[in-house]
């Protein structure tokens, strides 16, 4: 007792360090596994997304090996969804695609994403960004002569760094759609992860009921990490400046509202993203407080306001295509 | 890494001549550029104002303001938003009289965000500002004691999601200010 009051204050200060670091580490998760129910759950290893047992119902290079050169000349939209999120998201829209009977759709699943927790832990963001890549090759590599790119939230962001890096040959490229994309994130303690990411370990992602088994509900800091990776590189790539290819349209739709994406993400895209001509892309603001305004099944909650603007986007999207 | 490690050797350099003392007179007056960097965010650059009197805590108390946007940061030949931010300030400086001066300070001010089109006039575009910078200072005994260094780092108590406030203000931010006592 008497040798403790009488710690020099040096002492003092690295007990206290000390005390902390334990009492930090004794907080921290460490990598147990989050509470999954496998029979619900996307996280565990029972339900996968459906694009990975019959991917020729999702991608047109799956399902159309021979296309005709009638086939070739329908244009194709690649769909890429958000950050834990899986093909469900596009559904509607290939439902709306599939009803206009001259635009084919490839909804393609990110990597990492839609098969289980373990997967989504260890993936990086350029292994989610690979599959739109190579559909849109193997498309290519079809003879495909009219290809769009259309992404929601991350999907957007994953997109916009193909252009930036030039991971694909643009040359039947004709047109970009941003849902909701997502430079800038809501929840600014996304910046803070790094730091915190040690200590969570994961979140629990709220979902509404219709979303079971086509989110994950756990997202990983790790995940996490790289999301924010992703959009403070695209960040950086806007302040800079893009300059997207020759002939290559974009049109942006975005919440006004967005509790994922903030708002000011479309801001620096019309900021820092320009045609090759040097024009401004098109950016239309939706009166709407929804994340990703396209996709309205699995919501408790649909308004009238959120139908019309998803009909208006889906309509816009096909007065493009 | 390594620039921590510079970090940590110059605090520990500068400790060397923390003891040191220094005078002050009735009330001293300072102008500093000051840098600030949003974790995950910006840099807003500008400059600030201190004042301190020896009446009011024989110096430990300053009053002071700060006006930094990312026009002279990020937006410097970018295409960064135009961020700017004002505050006043209230700090607390301890061991006054030596070099080496710990320092507590709270902010309170406004953001304003510029984004250049009327499509995005709906969006936030102004917030209150209040947050909590603690950090250190050094006087250097250079030129009869006025040069003043200040690192800091502060908390946002209210940062922007992009629906009910400013998605330009984020919560944790690192900053540094260079006084000069006039």
């Amino acid at each position: 007792m008497f040798v403790e009051i009488n710690m020099s204050l040096k002492n003092k200060i690295f007990t206290i360090v000390l005390l902390s670091a334990i009492v930090l580490a004794s907080c921290s998760k460490d990598d147990a596994l989050p509470p999954i129910d496998n029979a619900i759950d996307l996280d565990g290893t029972l339900i996968n997304d459906s694009s990975l047992a019959f991917p020729e119902k999702y991608l047109q290079s799956a399902g159309n090996v021979n296309p005709s050169t009638l086939d070739l000349e329908i244009p194709v939209v690649i769909c890429a969804h958000g950050f834990s999120a899986t093909t469900f998201e596009w559904n509607e829209f290939c439902e709306f695609a599939k009803s206009k009977q001259n635009i084919f759709t490839s909804q393609v699943l990110l990597g990492s994403h839609g098969r289980d927790y373990a997967d989504f832990k260890a993936g990086t963001w350029q292994q989610w960004q690979q599959p739109i890549i190579d559909e849109y090759n193997k498309l290519r590599t079809l003879g495909y002569k009219k290809i769009y790119l259309a992404g929601a939230s991350t999907g957007c962001a994953l997109i916009i760094d193909i252009i930036k890096s030039n991971k694909i040959n643009a040359d039947v490229l004709k047109h970009i759609f941003l849902i909701d994309p997502i430079v800038v994130p809501s929840n600014k303690t996304m910046t803070l992860i790094s730091v915190v990411g040690p200590i969570l370990n994961y979140t629990e992602a709220s979902k509404e009921k219709g979303e079971n088994g086509f989110w994950y509900k756990y997202l990983p800091s790790q995940a996490i990490d790289q999301l924010n990776s992703v959009t403070q590189i695209i960040r950086k790539d806007l302040e800079s400046g893009i300059k997207l290819p020759v002939n290559v349209g974009m049109t942006v739709y975005k919440s006004k509202k967005d509790n994922s994406a903030d708002p000011i993400s479309a801001v620096l895209i019309k900021k820092g993203l320009k045609l090759s001509n040097g024009s401004d892309v098109e950016v239309q603001m939706i009166d709407s407080d929804i994340h990703v305004v396209t996709r309205l099944r699995g919501r408790n909650v649909i308004s009238d306001k959120d139908i019309e603007n998803q009909k208006f986007v889906f309509n816009n999207m096909g007065d493009k295509i | 890494m390594k620039k921590y490690i510079f970090l940590f050797l110059g605090i520990m350099g500068l400790m060397q001549y923390a003891g040191a003392q220094i005078d002050t007179t009735k009330t001293d007056f300072s102008l500093a550029f000051r840098t600030k960097k949003y974790v995950g965010f910006y840099y807003l650059n500008g400059f600030s104002g201190d004042v301190s009197f020896q009446k009011v805590m024989d110096h430990k108390l300053h009053f002071g303001f700060n006006v930094a946007t990312s026009l002279l940061g990020s937006g410097l030949a970018s295409n960064a938003v135009t961020a700017t931010e004002v505050e006043v300030s209230v700090s607390c400086f301890y061991r006054v009289h030596k070099r080496l001066q710990p320092m507590l300070r709270l902010n309170v001010g406004f953001a304003n965000a510029h984004y250049g089109d009327a499509i995005f006039d709906d969006l936030p575009q102004n917030d209150m500002l209040l947050s909590f910078e603690p950090g250190i200072a050094y006087t250097f005994p250079q030129k009869q004691n006025r040069m003043k260094i200040l690192l800091s780092g502060g908390y946002n108590f209210i940062s922007g999601n992009g629906i009910t406030g400013l998605g330009t203000v984020y919560p944790v931010y690192g900053a540094f200010s260079f006084f000069w006592k006039l």
